[in-house]
This record gives C-alpha cells, structure tokens and sequence, in this order.
C-alpha cells in the first residue's frame, strides 16, 4: 500500500499551517494562510511573515527544535496582523517542525482584512458560521437599540406634543408658556379659546396670564374661577414638570353653578314655607289663645252689664269685674301683636337693641296654651332685669317657642315637666339655656340633633324643620346653638353676641 | 235645682260663668280639665255640661266621649275655637248637643242651656 | 421575505421622499406593523404589498421601483452592518456575483427561513459575463438589474445590464447579460 503523501497534501488538509525546516525556511504553507501572506514564495524565511508572539522569546532564532514539540503558540502574520494560535511538531525523523494554527479572528473585517475570502473557507469549516452568526448577534442588539432610541423619540414627542387620545379628550386641555403663549390645545378647548378671543399662538386673556405668574409653589395646581358671558370656567394649572410650560385643565362649570343657584333657592322657600307651616301648628292653639280671653272679656263685660243695672250693685264689684277686662284686654293685646309680627317676614329686619324680658315675656305668653295643655310649667330666670342685647326681637321669640314646642313634646309622657330658661350676661354675649325636664339625650342622637330633617318624633308630630329654623335664626343673629353635655337633663346653649358692629348689623 | 257642670281651663271664664248661670238659679259645678270633670261627675250627676275644648289632662273631646259612654242623654255643650282637632260636624255625631265658639254671645249661651234643660 | 428588505424599502421611501409618504405607502399596503425587525422572517406577501403601494403613492411605473430599490440594497445591506460579509464576498462584481451563491449559503445558517434565489454566471469574459437568475419568486427580474447597477457602483465598475431571457416570456429563468 502506498503511504498517504501528507506533505504534498498539506497545504489542503491544514490551511493554516507552516512547515519549516531548521534553517527556519517555510517548505509548505496552508493554502488559506498563503493567501494571507502577500508576496510568499516557497522558501522564504519564516520569520519575514511572522513574528513569535508567545511563547515570548524575541531573541529565538528558530522554533524547529526538540523543546518546541508539542508546545502551544501564537503567530502573528507581519502584514494583516493576523494572530494564529496553534500547536508546534518536531519530528525528530525529519528534523522539521509543523505549526498548526488557527486564525484568532472576531470579526469578518479583520478576516477580510487579512485578504482571506468566503471561498478560501471549506464548506465544512464553521469558524465562518460562528463569526457569521456572533455578527448577526451584534446586528440584531443594534437594531433593537435602534428601535428603543426612536421609540423614546416618539416618546417625548408625544410629551411635547400630546397625542390622538388627548385630543379626543371631551375636556379643555391647554398648554401655555410662562409668558403665556397658547402652545397647544386640544379640540375641545376650542369654543373656550374662540369664548376668550384667543388661538394657539396667541395669547390667554390677561387674567389668566396673571393667575399663571401669580402660582406661587410651582409645584402645585391651584384653582380659578372666571365669568365670560354668562358662563362659568373653572381652570386647574398644572406646571409641566422640567419646562417653564403649564397644563390648563378646563371645565364649564355654568350649570353646576346654576343648579347650585337653584337648590339655594329652593332650599331657601322651603324653609320660609315651614316657617308658615310651623306657624300653622301654632295657629290653631294661637287662635284659641285670642279667642278666650276675648270670652272671658265678653262674659265679664256682660255681667258688668247686667250687675250695674241692679239696684244692689256694689261699686267695689264693678272695680274687680272692669280690671278683669282690662288686663285680659291687655293680655290679648300682648298675643295678638305677636302674632301680628310673627307673620311677618322679619329676616331682614335690622337689629334692635331689645330687652331680654319682653322677649321671653312675649315667648311665654305664645307659648301658655301650649304649656297649658302639655300640663308643663315654664320658669324663667333672668340674672338681669335689665338685661338688653341686639336682634331682631319677633325671630328670637320664634326660635325660643321652637325650642319650647320640642321640649314640651318631648317630656309629654314624662311624670316630671318643666322647662327652665336661664338668661345671663357673659363676656361680650348673652346665653339662653334652655332646660327641660327630660333626661339628657345621647351622644349619638345629640350628633345628629341639628341635621336639617332629623327628628325623634312620630310622622304626625315632628317634621324636623323647627329645629332648622332656630338654627338659622340664631345663626343670623350671629350667635350659635348646641346641646349641652354632661347635664342630667336635655339643655340647648344658646350664646348670642351682646353686641354687633353696625356692618354686622346690617348684614 | 239643676245642676251645670263647667269645665274650662281658664279660670275667669269659669268664674264669671258660674256667677252668671248661680244668679240664674242653677247650682254649678266646675272643673278646669276634662280629668277633674269625669272625676266629678263620678260623684255627683249632674243636668247639663258645658265644656272648652283645648284643656289639659283629658280635652273636651274626650270628656265628650267618655260622658255619653256614661250618659248617653246628658246634654253637652262644647266650646270650639277654631281647632282643627274637632270640627262641629265631627262634635255632632260624638253626641254633642251644641257647638259655641268662643267668644260667645252671653244671651245665646243662656237661652241654649234653657232649651236643653226645658226650663230653668 | 426577512424583515431586513422591508426595512430597506422603508429607507429608501423615506430617505428619498419622506416619512408621510412611507406612511401612506404602508396604510396602503394595510401594514399595521410599526416596525419591521430585520431577523425576523415576513410572508413574501408583504414585501409585494409594499412594492405595489409605493408604485401607486409615487406614481411610478412598478419595473422602476422593484430597480431602485434593487441598487438601494446594495448600499442598505453594506450599511445595515453586512458590509465586511459583503467584503468576504469578493471585491470585484465578478468575484462576488461567483460568491454569490457561496454567501447565501453561509447566511442560512443564521437566517434559517431564508430562500434564496441560486445565481450562476456563465461565459465569463474579461468584459462580460452572463447571470443566470432562477428562483421560486415571480416579477422580481427588475430588481436584479437594480443589484446588478448597484454592484457596478459599490465595486466602481461602470457596467451596463441587459436582460436578455425573460422568463415572463416562458424561459425557464431570466438571464442577463453584464457587461463591463
């Protein structure tokens, strides 16, 4: 059998490898490295195309020795720079010495570089593939890197310049400069702009442009209330965070405002119409209160009639019978003038200076049916006779009989009934409490006391709206109202102010 | 000698009346509540009532009631002024004899009394 | 097709006219991707879609654009990062077109999906040289001129193209003659 000729198929077995004899000339060359040294010729000396890179020895003047066998190394062509990393062979029989390598490559261009080709590379060989496919790597980062940059350019451009869905947005959205330039508006904020005779490009209305320089923390958004043309706007600013730009954020608030108006005014005949109505539950005992004293002064006066025409009449008799008319006379007079300017609709009444007295004395007399037939005595202690303060006199004795009517109903039941008012003088007010001998009422209850409809009584009894009325009243007098705690029995504090500036007066 | 019963809680009224009906002859009797009154007429019959309406304890209505349970003939007269509890109608079909409002006419009252209790 | 030729298209529409005709051209064409990855594979659908939208948009004959766009490759794919591949090819219009088939090879192994066209030059003369272009894809003859032309520009070879057997007109496949 005929040996197999390596050396003759060396070059094509092993393309990057070097056989050199000891006089270090190259006797064959892989046919891919030759391509890679220009200008090579059978022969030549190694070291005129490559250089020893490791192992280090620069003063080594051949590697075809016996210590080379085996030992790994590293060329480097003088040319292209390419590095080969390999194994040296002595063959001691031949006394020559073959270096097989590899190319030390990353990169295609350094290949190419190199002046090595697609078509220097076997079809088998997979070093192309593994640069191929590490490049394609490198391709496929760069291009994703490519995608993320223009995908944070759109989106800051979207920042800038809002998108689509802020645009379809139903709600004003506006975006002006610091000094007040329109840079952007959505669709909707369109009739506000053509409202405020402004455009994108121009300029809000002066008075937006001071509340813009005038928000103090920028870093908060504040609220505005403008009136144009009968509407109303409410602007919330924004400042946009890292430009001297602000977000305007519209909302026609006309109708809110206007149905607020409304309730307002609703709510207000509501509580004149229970005032009437709470007048009504008093008429009926009101009327029966004027109507029996008038019998009483029909009776008395009838037998005063028919007495003086006897002939035993006595003049003494006639003293006693014609007083008895005369105070209920006065009694009646005293009933009907409440009545009289309780109908009237005294809220805007100024307030006069009045003596507390004649308030409870006027309180008491409306109220003596009531009390009557609720079998529940009224006491009154004031600490001074004297004792004045300003208010609109009909409106308190309301208020007062209000709070009254509750307790009396309240302590209906109750084997005790008493209701105690005790007026006194503190500093700069005068206080009402109102006492009834009912136990005190819970925490609970006492929360929700004043709310406008709350009542503890049946349907056909309370309304709840007697309560409210006080309030109001002793609100308008600039005083104030609230169950006393800690008393073993239910007390309302009434404080009111013992006097008012004129402007309070006549608010 | 008849006997009138009157209950009214105001007692002027009360007074004067009972002077006017005792010079008239009757013998009277008054209460200032509806309670007072049935408590007396437990006691001692009497011919005739005349009675106010708003009172405390037991109003006229209800002493209206509880007399023509007790006696169904007794005439009874009630005093109503203008309260919407009971309406002359409603007094009527209670068993009311009359209905008066106040103030009333002294003859009127008089002459009512005579006629229910056919003659002094 | 891979996404790198759509890409390339969308280059050039937008280098040469813009991006609102680039946007045109694609809501046209009914392509709802914002982007296109140059590794990922695309049906061939799409890159026809392109073609025909942008003859359409531009108002230019259909031959011309799959011609320009041919050239464009050439310099895309070079700067896409395939440059030094391109340079491993060969460095002359004859040498590469040779390698052609050799480089198509040597990409499927990274771009698995890939079906290439075989390129196979024959009567190579010292001033021509005939291509054979056989491939599964119809009406794309144009842009071989195009790659062709452009081959001329990037190895600085003024050359001109002659397609000498259509197979539009029944041939087998196309050839064309280069001469340079």
């Amino acid at each position: 059998m005929r040996p197999f000729n390596f050396e003759e198929n060396l070059p094509d077995l092993l393309p990057f490898s070097i056989l050199i004899n000891e006089k270090n000339q190259i006797l064959s060359l892989g046919f891919t490295l030759e391509k890679a040294c220009p200008g090579f010729k059978p022969g030549d000396e190694v070291f005129s195309h490559f250089t020893l890179i490791d192992p280090p020895n620069p003063a080594l003047s051949s590697w075809c020795k016996a210590e080379f066998h085996k030992k790994a190394g590293t060329l480097e062509q003088k040319q292209n720079k390419l590095n080969l990393r390999g194994q040296f062979f002595f063959d001691s029989q031949s006394q020559l010495c073959l270096f097989v390598g590899q190319p030390q490559i990353r990169t295609l261009s350094q290949l190419a570089d190199s002046g090595i080709g697609l078509a220097d590379f076997e079809p088998h060989d997979l070093m192309i593939d593994f640069i191929l496919l590490y490049q394609s790597a490198e391709a496929s980062l760069r291009e994703s890197q490519r995608i993320s940059q223009l995908w944070s350019v759109i989106d800051k451009e979207q920042k800038k310049n809002p998108s689509s869905s802020i645009d379809l947005s139903p709600y004003p959205l506006i975006r002006v400069s610091e000094l007040g330039f329109i840079k952007y508006a959505n669709k909707a904020s369109e009739p506000l702009l053509l409202e405020m005779g402004t455009d994108i490009g121009k300029k809000v209305p002066q008075e937006i442009l001071s509340w813009i320089s005038n928000l103090s923390n920028k870093s908060t958004t504040e609220k505005y209330e403008i009136q144009e043309g009968g509407k109303l706007w409410v602007f919330e600013f924004a400042p946009v965070i890292g430009q001297n730009e602000f977000l305007i954020f519209a909302r026609d608030e006309t109708e809110r405002i206007r149905i607020n108006d409304w309730m307002r005014d609703k709510e207000q005949a509501l509580l004149r119409a229970t005032q009437f109505a709470n007048l009504g539950e008093m008429a009926a005992s009101i009327v029966h209160e004027i109507n029996s004293p008038l019998a009483v002064i029909a009776a008395l006066s009838g037998q005063l009639r028919e007495l003086s025409a006897e002939r035993d009449f006595h003049p003494s008799l006639y003293q006693d019978l014609a007083k008895s008319i005369e105070d209920t006379s006065l009694r009646l007079g005293k009933i009907v003038n409440g009545i009289r300017t309780l109908s009237r609709n005294s809220e805007a009444d100024p307030l006069v200076l009045t003596s507390v007295s004649e308030i409870l004395e006027q309180t008491k007399e409306l109220c003596k049916q009531r009390l009557q037939r609720a079998e529940t005595t009224l006491l009154i202690q004031i600490e001074d006779s004297d004792l004045k303060l300003p208010c609109r006199a009909v409106q308190l004795v309301q208020a007062l009989i209000n709070l009254i009517y509750n307790a009396c109903d309240a302590i209906e039941k109750n084997d005790e009934r008493w209701i105690k008012i005790e007026v006194m003088q503190k500093v700069g007010k005068v206080h009402f409490i109102v006492t009834d001998s009912g136990k005190d009422l819970s925490p609970k209850i006492k929360q929700r006391f004043f709310e406008p409809l709350f009542t503890t009584k049946p349907a056909e009894r309370g309304t709840g709206l007697g309560l409210g009325i006080t309030k109001k009243i002793i609100e308008q007098h600039l005083g104030s109202i609230r169950l006393q705690d800690s008393t073993p029995h239910t007390s309302f504090i009434i404080e009111l102010p013992s006097e008012v500036s004129v402007k309070e007066a006549k608010q | 000698m008849k006997v009138i019963l009157l209950v009214d809680d105001e007692l002027l009224l009360l007074k004067a009346l009972a002077f006017d009906f005792q010079r008239r002859g009757f013998e009277v009797m008054t209460a200032s509540n509806g309670a007072e009154a049935w408590e007396k007429l437990q006691v001692k019959t009497v011919d005739l009532i005349i009675s106010d309406l708003n009172m405390p304890k037991l109003d006229g209505k209800g002493l209206l009631v509880k007399t023509k349970a007790l006696f169904p003939q007794m005439p009874f007269i009630l005093f109503i002024t203008g309260s919407a509890i009971l309406n002359e109608e409603e007094a009527k079909q209670l068993g009311c004899s009359e209905v008066l409002s106040k103030p009333f006419e002294r003859e009127h009252l008089f002459k009512t009394v005579e006629r229910l209790l056919g003659g002094g | 097709m891979y996404g790198l030729i759509n890409k390339a298209m969308q280059d050039m529409v937008c280098t040469q006219f813009g991006v609102p005709v680039w946007e045109r051209i694609k809501e046209k064409a009914q392509i709802d991707d914002p982007v296109f990855v140059g590794m990922k594979p695309y049906p061939d659908e799409i890159t026809y879609r392109l073609a025909n939208a942008a003859h359409e948009v531009l108002k230019v004959p259909l031959d011309q654009v799959m011609e320009g766009f041919g050239e464009y490759w050439i310099i895309y794919t070079a700067e896409e990062g395939y440059g030094d591949l391109m340079r491993l090819a060969g460095n002359s219009v004859k040498d590469f077109l040779v390698n052609l088939n050799l480089l198509h090879q040597r990409l499927r192994n990274t771009f698995t999906e890939l079906k290439p066209p075989v390129i196979t030059c024959t009567d190579i003369k010292e001033h021509s040289l005939n291509v054979h272009y056989e491939t599964e894809r119809p009406g794309l003859a144009p842009m071989v001129v195009g790659l062709l032309k452009g081959l001329g520009k990037r190895f600085n070879t003024p050359l001109t193209v002659r397609h000498t057997t259509k197979k539009s007109e029944g041939a087998p496949h196309d050839i064309f003659e280069v001469l340079f």
